[in-house]
């Protein structure tokens, strides 16, 4: 049955998102169009406009992408669409494990979108072996691709557990009698304030066991393995908070739902 | 039995909405749920489809706990329209037949074909009663061992009434039961085998049709009238 709920999940927020990736990548070969005329100064003024749009598309991408994945969930879930989503014979841990993969696949589409506009616009010859080359090159110890590798693997954590929290707020919230958008929005900012909390309790548990872990990141002995064990210890607690937001998601799906 | 509600209790807040229900039902009966506004029908219906947790109690469908096993022979028409509004009739016609194995499509697009609704006709542009025959119809296309129906005649006009009230009777198996909730008794009341009375969240009176008319020497629209006087 998952495979049948997250086909019907993706093409909901497919369909939010068409949009926004036909304005990347429209702007993405305006920009390459316009590029070519750029000695006109009219039309290198609009194409400067595009890239500062281009920019901000991109930025902006990726909160949209959570954006409609947290819209679908509120929809699907917790208003009318919730009578024929919680009266299909699946279980709901399907239901969850759905929504968190279309998350998931979202934000890949995004990522790869976004790259081919990138692509498109600002594409020039030899680009790739001069990419190719800078993620060879090893600093402080790490070849450039490694530490990329990590950081992307530790923003997809970041964004699940970001997601996961906004899911665990409206379930909460909507469980109750009333003002359920507002008790949703009271626990996203409990679990938000919590979470910081834990992350300055991590903190705080480095420098006590090893006084000198910070000042190393700043100083000339600092290594990239270094930095990368300190983001290690915080992907894991982001990852277990994740988790447990997941657990509360599902807890108050099954056992307290209040479609009133 | 089919349904069995044992002492279900729910609160809204401090407000007890549910108060200690029992209920039986057994296969092949058409059985009304009939209540004041605010007395606990749609409360007990969207307990029994899962749709509320309880805060007291067990309801059985078929021998399960509400879950997945219930879900699959349970046919439930909301009160309200719960279909997504960017879809056509085609596409929630395949998500019917992709998660119910009871749904019979070939009789899904005959009852909208007798209805003048088309496959590629988008929800979005279909007037209320509209959507809410398609609903009817997607609802009455399964062989569902249980049809539950609240409010299917709510705020329609006399001549859709019929249509709806027919749409139910013909396309149900002999074998299934229906519970459904109504203020409307006099349009139903000749097709009810069993009637189920409740106020404020209590079931006050639950016995066969034919034995209440025939103790009391009334219709049951005049027993209803009696019973909930203001």
């Amino acid at each position: 049955m998952l495979g049948q709920v997250l086909k019907y999940d993706l093409k909901a927020v497919c369909r939010y998102l068409i949009p926004l990736y036909a304005v990347l990548l429209g702007l993405g070969v305006m920009v390459r169009l316009l590029g070519f005329f750029d000695n006109i100064s009219i039309i290198a003024i609009i194409c400067g406009l595009m890239v500062v749009a281009l920019v901000l598309v991109s930025v902006f991408s990726f909160v949209l992408t959570g954006i409609f994945s947290v819209k679908h969930y509120l929809e699907n879930l917790f208003k009318d669409e919730g009578y024929l989503t919680h009266t299909l014979p699946v279980k709901k841990e399907t239901l969850l494990v759905s929504k968190v993969l279309v998350s998931l696949i979202t934000l890949i589409l995004t990522a790869l979108v976004l790259f081919i506009s990138l692509l498109i616009a600002f594409y020039q010859e030899g680009l790739f072996s001069e990419v190719i080359k800078v993620l060879g090159l090893s600093i402080y110890g790490m070849k450039v691709y490694e530490f990329l590798l990590f950081m992307i693997f530790y923003s997809i954590i970041g964004y699940l557990t970001t997601i996961l929290m906004v899911y665990a707020a409206i379930s909460v919230g909507y469980s109750k009698s009333s003002n359920k958008l507002v008790s949703s929005v009271v626990c996203a900012l409990i679990f938000y304030f919590a979470m910081e909390i834990i992350y300055f309790g991590v903190l705080s548990v480095i420098v006590l066991i090893d006084p000198a872990f910070i000042s190393d990141l700043d100083n000339e002995v600092f290594m990239m393995k270094d930095l990368i064990s300190f983001f290690t210890i915080f992907m894991v607690f982001t990852a277990c908070i994740g988790g447990v937001y997941y657990y509360i998601s599902y807890r108050y799906m099954n056992k307290k739902l209040n479609l009133e | 039995m089919l349904l069995e509600c044992r002492n279900v209790c729910k609160n809204y807040g401090k407000r007890e909405v549910l108060k200690d229900v029992n209920i039986s039902l057994p296969s092949g009966k058409i059985v009304g749920l009939l209540g004041k506004n605010g007395s606990g029908k749609t409360t007990l219906i969207k307990a029994i489809n899962g749709l509320l947790s309880l805060d007291k109690g067990e309801i059985l469908v078929d021998g399960h706990k509400i879950g997945v096993d219930s879900k699959k022979v349970i046919s439930y028409l909301p009160e309200r329209t719960y279909l997504n509004m960017h879809k056509t009739v085609k596409d929630i016609i395949e998500y019917f037949s992709d998660f119910y194995e009871d749904f019979d499509k070939d009789k899904a697009y005959k009852l909208l074909s007798n209805l003048k609704i088309q496959a590629a006709d988008k929800l979005s542009i279909m007037s209320k009663g509209m959507k809410e025959k398609v609903q009817l119809v997607l609802v009455m296309s399964r062989k569902a061992k249980l049809y539950i129906l609240d409010e299917p005649m709510g705020g329609v006009d006399p001549a859709t009434r019929d249509y709806i009230l027919d749409t139910i009777l013909s396309n149900f198996d002999e074998g299934s039961t229906i519970l459904m909730s109504t203020h409307l008794i006099s349009d139903i009341e000749r097709v009810l085998d069993e009637v189920i009375f409740i106020d404020d969240g209590k079931i006050i009176k639950s016995e066969s049709a034919d034995k209440m008319r025939k103790e009391s020497g009334k219709s049951i629209d005049e027993v209803f009238r009696e019973e909930f006087r203001c």
